[in-house]
């Protein structure tokens, strides 16, 4: 990850601008990561400010891949907190970006989630649904939001 | 080869997220 992805400035520079970056070698005597356990590195997470945990990641990333990712985090962490503007900017970003991503799918879900509770407009799921269904269909994303299509 | 300017206490991390409201990116790693 430092090598490919963490040495960038594109990366570097958003990290900088939304994220506290914190790093935790998990050999290390002192480890401080215990809560956070992980079967496998690099893990790369999004933690609120009281330290839970709101979205993972395995496995090496390109930059466009880790910044798409790490949008998504940054919206649930904002969605977490209730703040639905900030959150749908992030989810926008992904959804209507160039961003290389595999996360569009979760990203629709939640887009439909934060507009549901930030309207209480039960129909922004099933909207959600259907944009699942359309452009997403083998996605497990479309999958978990099935029971969306009967709202 | 510049890269992140890390946090290695969680401590203080999760101070400067509060203080900023911005989420913390933790990063685990083996370094072997």
């Amino acid at each position: 990850m430092d090598a490919v992805t963490y040495s960038t400035e594109t990366v570097m520079g958003f990290i900088d601008k939304y994220l506290v970056p914190l790093r935790l070698n998990i050999l290390d005597e002192g480890y401080e990561g215990e809560e956070y356990h992980t079967i496998w590195t690099p893990a790369t997470g999004v933690l609120d400010h009281a330290g839970i945990e709101l979205q993972r990641v395995i496995g090496f990333f390109s930059p466009g891949e880790f910044i798409a990712e790490m949008h998504l985090g940054i919206a649930k962490y904002h969605l977490s907190a209730e703040n639905y503007d900030t959150a749908l900017v992030h989810l926008n970003v992904l959804l209507e970006g160039s961003l290389e991503c595999c996360s569009v799918p979760e990203a629709v879900y939640f887009r439909g989630v934060t507009l549901y509770k930030q309207k209480d407009d039960a129909s922004e799921l099933k909207n959600a649904y259907e944009e699942l269904q359309k452009k997403h269909p083998d996605s497990t994303w479309a999958k978990r939001a099935l029971p969306y299509r009967l709202l | 080869m510049s890269t992140v300017k890390w946090h290695t206490k969680t401590s203080y991390a999760l101070d400067k997220a509060l203080s900023t409201r911005k989420p913390v990116l933790l990063d685990l790693y083996n370094p072997e």
